[in-house]
């Protein structure tokens, strides 16, 4: 369980963000969504710790993050950014045994390879796995970046955007991946997504956030309506339904 | 087998070019010679041998010290000479040598890597606060910066008479090493060493402050003992035999090529890189002007930066 309290964030003067009282439940899958500039990405900074906290309390599992070390949280929480820059000429195994680091601290044993090769395979990177990041397509590279995430295998992952440059099949692939390791290692998810459809579909809870706040909160079949996305987005959608999922028309 | 067959391959000819050093200089010695003439036995002794070990474990030693400021300013054109470290060290070094002249050579050597570190500390804070949008803005920062470091020696040894000594810090030269001139060096191939052990800790590094942070790596902690690894090295460098620029830049750029930003297996081929490439600019130096010497770290620099402008020319910021 994630419980967030009375998180405000301000940035050059002027309040980004402002969640009173956020609580998400385990083992779910949680779709955040809401508008560019919203503070999506800020707020999940601030969940892994990239932002320090101004105000509020984040916990994880009554896990405080302002009073835990990095060590205990590096095998608690891990984050997929928006934007990561850093030195790409790595092999896409090589990173996913970087991301294994909180538990072999620079010495990988043989346990580390088995989750490496056990990812490569969930996330059908196999034949990518000596491939430099940097040789990989747009798509490729992110999927090897979210697999890094899992590797380091934590209870808690949290993805800014991992559909960014994938295509229709490997969204999907994704995106069932993910609801697969939430039933397979018990994993709770919260990823930023942009599509409706995909937070529709695949999601357990969606949390819509607009100008710093949560506007609405629920399950997919009761939140998403032709109100609330227009409040959200400003735009007229109309919303059917398909085997029983919501879905929004909005071309 | 095959990366077995590189390293045999590669250390075949990096024994070859050793053996060449050793049997060119002022005069030619052959094979037969130091068997037959005790003399001549003598001068491989006491200044052949030396050097070409020297000229080894600088080549080596500069090569993994870029490569591993590389990782650590998360930056392809970052290593001493760009980030104005020999000025630092220079500073240091003068600094004791007219203050303190009583500590001798390792305490001299200490004291400038001391300033050397600060250089490094300092750049790096600055580094922090910039956000640069191509890496190209490192050296060109770093240009600026050294000529800071710079400006201010140059002025000391003015003042204090010893121009001579800061042209042989910042203008590396093999000619004067002998038999008790290069020891120190051997400081500089533990602390190899000591970077190697420690290579997959340092790749970490170039992960960047935020992600390495989400894994639990103590990411300030290992920079500043990254820095330290940097400013010792190349300190011992600096004092024994003067600064190789661009040897920390060019050789990395090339091994990461083939081998990538992973430290563990990059660090082997750009310290025999280094070694291989700054022992045949060393022959060079020796054979071009005979029986005169050019300067191994001149040499190096028509080598390096013809290549720096070709990394240029392609225009690929990754660095070739
Ligand atoms: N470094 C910064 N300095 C100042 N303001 C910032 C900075 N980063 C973000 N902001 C502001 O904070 C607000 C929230 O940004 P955030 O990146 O969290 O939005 P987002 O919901 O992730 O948007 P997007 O969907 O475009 O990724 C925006 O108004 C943005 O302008
Ligand atoms: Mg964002």
């Amino acid at each position: 369980m994630i419980q967030i309290q009375n998180v405000s964030f301000d940035r050059a003067g002027k309040n980004i963000l402002d969640v009173t009282e956020l609580t998400l439940e385990a083992k779910q899958t949680i779709a955040l969504i809401g508008p560019n500039g919203a503070g999506k990405s800020t707020l999940l900074s601030l969940m892994a710790r990239l932002l320090p906290l101004q105000t509020g309390q984040i916990r994880y599992d009554y896990l405080d993050i302002s009073s835990t070390s990095s060590r205990v949280m590096a095998r608690k929480v891990g984050i997929l950014q928006q934007h990561s820059h850093f030195m790409s000429r790595l092999t896409v195994q090589d990173l996913l045994l970087y991301a294994r680091y909180p538990y072999h601290k620079g010495r990988p044993t043989a346990d580390d390879h088995k989750v490496v090769e056990q990812m490569l395979a969930y996330f059908e990177l196999l034949t990518f796995r000596t491939t430099f990041l940097d040789e990989l397509s747009g798509g490729q590279r992110q999927m090897a970046l979210v697999a890094m995430v899992f590797c380091q295998g934590t209870d808690y992952i949290l993805l800014d955007e991992p559909l960014n440059n994938l295509d229709m099949y490997h969204a999907r692939h994704l995106m069932t991946t993910l609801r697969r390791a939430i039933v397979d290692w018990n994993k709770t998810i919260v990823v930023v997504l942009h599509d409706i459809n995909y937070a529709s579909l695949y999601a357990d809870q969606i949390v819509a956030l607009k100008q710093g706040r949560i506007v609405f909160k629920g399950p997919p079949d009761q939140v998403l309506t032709p109100d609330s996305i227009k409040a959200l987005y400003g735009v007229e959608v109309d919303i059917i339904e398909h085997q029983g999922k919501r879905l929004s028309l909005h071309f | 087998m095959r990366p077995f067959s590189y390293w045999l391959l590669a250390l075949l000819s990096l024994l070859m070019l050793a053996l060449v050093s050793l049997l060119v200089g002022a005069y030619a010695i052959s094979l037969e010679d130091i068997f037959r003439q005790p003399d001549m036995a003598n001068v491989m002794m006491s200044s052949r041998i030396p050097r070409t070990l020297a000229v080894l474990i600088v080549g080596s030693i500069l090569g993994i010290v870029g490569c591993l400021s590389q990782s650590v300013m998360n930056n392809v054109f970052a290593e001493p000479t760009t980030l104005g470290t020999p000025q630092g060290i220079a500073l240091g070094l003068l600094l004791t040598s007219v203050f303190l002249p009583e500590v001798g050579l390792v305490g001299t050597m200490l004291l400038g890597a001391g300033m050397g570190l600060l250089s490094l500390l300092v750049f790096f804070a600055l580094l922090q606060k910039l956000t640069l949008s191509d890496p190209l803005q490192l050296p060109l920062i770093g240009l600026v910066y050294s000529a800071i470091w710079g400006a201010g020696v140059t002025f000391l040894a003015f003042e204090f008479d010893r121009m001579q000594m800061l042209a042989v810090w910042l203008n590396g030269d093999f000619a004067t090493i002998i038999q008790g001139r290069y020891e120190l060096l051997w400081g500089a191939f533990i602390i190899g060493l000591i970077v190697y052990w420690m290579a997959n800790q340092f790749s970490m590094l170039g992960m960047g402050e935020a992600l390495a942070k989400t894994l639990g790596v103590p990411y300030r902690a290992l920079v500043v003992v990254a820095l330290m690894m940097i400013a010792l090295a190349t300190s011992l460098v600096v004092a024994t035999v003067g600064m190789i620029s661009f040897l920390g830049l060019v050789i990395p750029n090339i091994v990461r090529q083939y081998c990538g930003d992973n430290l563990k297996h990059s660090l082997p081929w750009c310290a025999w890189m280094g070694a291989s490439s700054l022992l045949l600019c060393d022959v060079i130096g020796r054979l071009l002007t005979h029986p005169l010497e050019v300067p191994a770290n001149l040499v190096f620099a028509v080598f390096a930066g013809t290549v720096f402008l070709v990394m240029l020319w392609r225009g690929d910021r990754r660095a070739f």
